[in-house]
């Protein structure tokens, strides 16, 4: 007689340990839910970071054959299909903490002029929550990962009294704040996750302004230290490194009962078990998964009643104009480098003047690379050669501003992404197609948002350097893909209902940015923070009561 | 007017991988043109002609770009003064990239442009070019940061300041 060790069955399965995915372990774990992250990749170690390594420092380590931390996946591991005509610039990290090792650190709060942008608008599917709704969320996450800023909230960015203090603008952006108020444009302080004093056991940011290369020691919010790692000390969290998740698993009731994934070292397949799935593995990634969950139950993935999972991605229009402010020209070098991008930000104003425009939506402006940079790639743009040319580049040094203008995308139904069952990835799971394309609202849109461009640069007088007007980035650049999960009280229109929970399957959760019902013009990480940790408080509420 | 420094751009000891010696020495005039040493140094005292040649070694593009822009550059210098482009003087060597530059039908994407990049890139991100040139200090541990001390620069109305 053999006796048979039961499987566990865990409480809850996560995939993915980025800002979604780990603030779901975080949340759930805290309140006493056993849960296992599997994650795609592994721990990125802190100790071997570049932080410190001067770029001529990293020329030389590189002819020598060292290698810097690699935290993007490479295509060539994972490669993504996209029509020729149409390409998409797919950036992911698989690896503890996921993209938050390496992001931005712009923590913008949604208002309720995003929330209910499609129900005044009408174009999409209205949001199911509104600012009251997420707002006690967004004061938690403040102060739990640190956010600094100002007390200068507006009606397009909301703010709250947990911000850490803001750092002093550069010169650069204190005269663009001056050029834009004179054209009564208004350049608030920005919103970002980095520390600029010790906080919740992490470090303050020691200015070092290489938080590209990964931060040394912690000081802005990554998911890995700030969330994983807490949640490993109440004992109730299991990670799994390495587990390429290719399907989410259904019972004959319909219900999720696991998931399947494979070793990303010895591609064998392996499977647990799970009464609920809460799925975070970013949005494009997530939403492969939730395709290629096919079952007799869900025959085009599991909880896609609506049609809806795949369809809709919107990323953000942007581009970038550059410029030099004639008052710095030739003037002293400072050390720039402060938090490492902008210490400014341009909420959205076209709202405001009651103007009716021949677009939807709004746009922002975010700033960063002004003043003394890690390299002069502006030269490239400036005339002539020799020893003129040297000291013409030299003395704009310390003038360049930069302008980021990012604008929201209308989500269309034919903007999606889907799992090609021809194609298959090194696992024979199929891989994701991404069929996108930037649209006539927000072409219309990027005329104005280089409208202003122009005219905070010409309040400025600054020196402007060529661009084209009417050039936006590839899509994608801005890796901040959403919408091909939705939010929606409506369960023909969105699989997703107003705490993530999927319509039609009680047990699972989508928790990134797939799950938002428009893009705004704001990068999401702050917002999916919010929305994860108030879909889990649901969710362990719902499972104390056995409803889940 | 900075001062001249007085010696002549040492030459580079370092032996090239991809580039024979007549076309590296062509090369690395070019670099030395494009920024030249003054009171801080140069192209060529930041290495620049040794990163360029490591880029083509690993760039089928580059190489055929260099290949023919090198050919024709000979040429050029044989017209110009009958020898080689680093065997003239340096007015006819300025002459020739100045007609170079400032071809603009020709400038986008062509070999000027290109060497020009090559030349800012790694000059730029030299200890040389980025700290001594251009004083860059990133990258180091600094326990506050003042921002713009210059209150001329500010805006009259600071909505942060006023809260503050």
């Amino acid at each position: 007689m053999t006796v048979q060790k039961a499987e566990p069955v865990w409480d809850v399965v996560v995939i993915g340990s980025g800002a979604a995915g780990g603030m779901a372990a975080w949340n759930l774990t805290r309140q006493g839910i056993s849960v296992l992250v599997l994650d795609a990749g592994e721990r990125f170690d802190r100790a071997k970071f570049w932080t410190h390594v001067k770029p001529w420092q990293a020329a030389a380590r590189r002819e020598s054959g060292q290698h810097a931390p690699e935290f993007y996946l490479s295509t060539e591991e994972q490669p993504y299909l996209t029509p020729e005509d149409k390409p998409f610039e797919l950036i992911r990290v698989w690896g503890r903490g996921g993209k938050t090792n390496v992001w931005g650190r712009v923590a913008l709060r949604y208002s309720d002029i995003d929330f209910a942008g499609p129900a005044r608008d009408g174009w999409g599917v209205p949001w199911p929550i509104r600012y009251q709704d997420i707002s006690p969320y967004y004061d938690k996450v403040d102060q739990f990962i640190g956010v600094c800023g100002g007390l200068d909230d507006q009606d397009s960015l909301p703010g709250s009294k947990y911000m850490l203090p803001a750092p002093a603008p550069r010169c650069g952006e204190r005269l663009l704040q001056k050029a834009a108020q004179n054209v009564g444009v208004s350049i608030v302080a920005g919103r970002r996750a980095v520390l600029t004093k010790p906080h919740n056991g992490h470090p303050a940011c020691h200015y070092c302004g290489a938080c590209g290369s990964g931060c040394d020691v912690g000081a802005f919010f990554n998911a890995s230290d700030y969330l994983i790692d807490p949640a490993m000390k109440t004992g109730k969290l299991t990670v799994v490194d390495n587990a390429v998740v290719a399907r989410v698993l259904v019972d004959d009731k319909g219900l999720a009962s696991g998931v399947q994934y494979f070793d990303r070292k010895t591609k064998a397949e392996r499977r647990v078990k799970a009464r609920v799935v809460v799925v975070g593995a970013s949005c494009v990634d997530s939403t492969r998964i939730l395709l290629n969950s096919k079952s007799s139950a869900y025959p085009n993935g599991i909880g896609n009643s609506s049609d809806a999972i795949g369809r809709y991605l919107c990323e953000q229009i942007r581009f970038h104009v550059y410029g030099f402010m004639p008052e710095l020209i030739g003037g002293p070098v400072y050390d720039d480098s402060g938090i490492g991008g902008e210490h400014i930000y341009m909420p959205r104003f076209n709202h405001r003047d009651g103007r009716k425009r021949d677009y939807l939506r709004g746009f922002g402006m975010q700033f960063w690379g002004c003043g003394a940079q890690e390299g002069a790639s502006y030269a490239k743009a400036l005339p002539g050669f020799g020893v003129d040319f040297k000291k013409a580049v030299k003395q704009r040094y310390p003038a360049l501003v930069a302008l980021h203008p990012y604008g929201e995308t209308l989500g269309r139904a034919e903007n999606r992404i889907t799992v090609d069952a021809e194609n298959v990835d090194v696992y024979g799971v199929p891989r994701l197609k991404i069929e996108y394309q930037i649209g006539d609202n927000e072409h219309r849109m990027a005329e104005e948002m280089y409208d202003t461009a122009e005219q905070i640069l010409r309040s400025a007088k600054a020196e402007i350097m060529p661009y084209e007007r009417g050039w936006l980035d590839k899509p994608g650049s801005a890796i901040h893909e959403h919408g091909t999960c939705r939010m929606g009280d409506d369960a023909k229109k969105s699989p997703l209902n107003a705490f993530n929970q999927m319509h039609d399957v009680k047990n699972v959760f989508v928790v990134d940015g797939s799950a938002f019902t428009t893009a705004s013009e704001k990068n999401p990480t702050l917002t999916i923070l919010a929305l994860s940790w108030r879909a889990t408080d649901y969710l362990a509420d719902q499972m104390k009561r056995g409803e889940v | 007017m900075h001062e001249m420094l007085e010696q002549a751009p040492a030459p580079v000891v370092i032996g090239p991988e991809y580039f024979n010696q007549s076309d590296y020495a062509t090369v690395s005039k070019l670099a030395d043109l494009i920024i030249p040493r003054t009171d801080t140094p140069g192209a060529i005292d930041a290495g620049v002609p040794h990163w360029i040649d490591k880029q083509v070694a690993a760039d089928m593009k580059l190489q055929e770009r260099f290949k023919q822009a090198l050919t024709e550059l000979s040429e050029q210098a044989h017209a110009a003064g009958g020898t080689e482009f680093t065997a003239l003087a340096e007015p006819q060597q300025i002459a020739i990239l100045e007609a170079m530059s400032s071809d603009l039908s020709k400038l986008k994407g062509g070999f000027f442009e290109t060497m020009k990049n090559l030349t800012i890139d790694n000059y730029y991100k030299s200890e040389a070019g980025l700290a001594q040139e251009l004083g860059f200090k990133g990258r180091t541990f600094r326990a506050s940061f003042p921002g713009c001390t210059h209150p001329e620069h500010w805006p009259a109305h600071d909505p942060n300041q006023e809260h503050a």
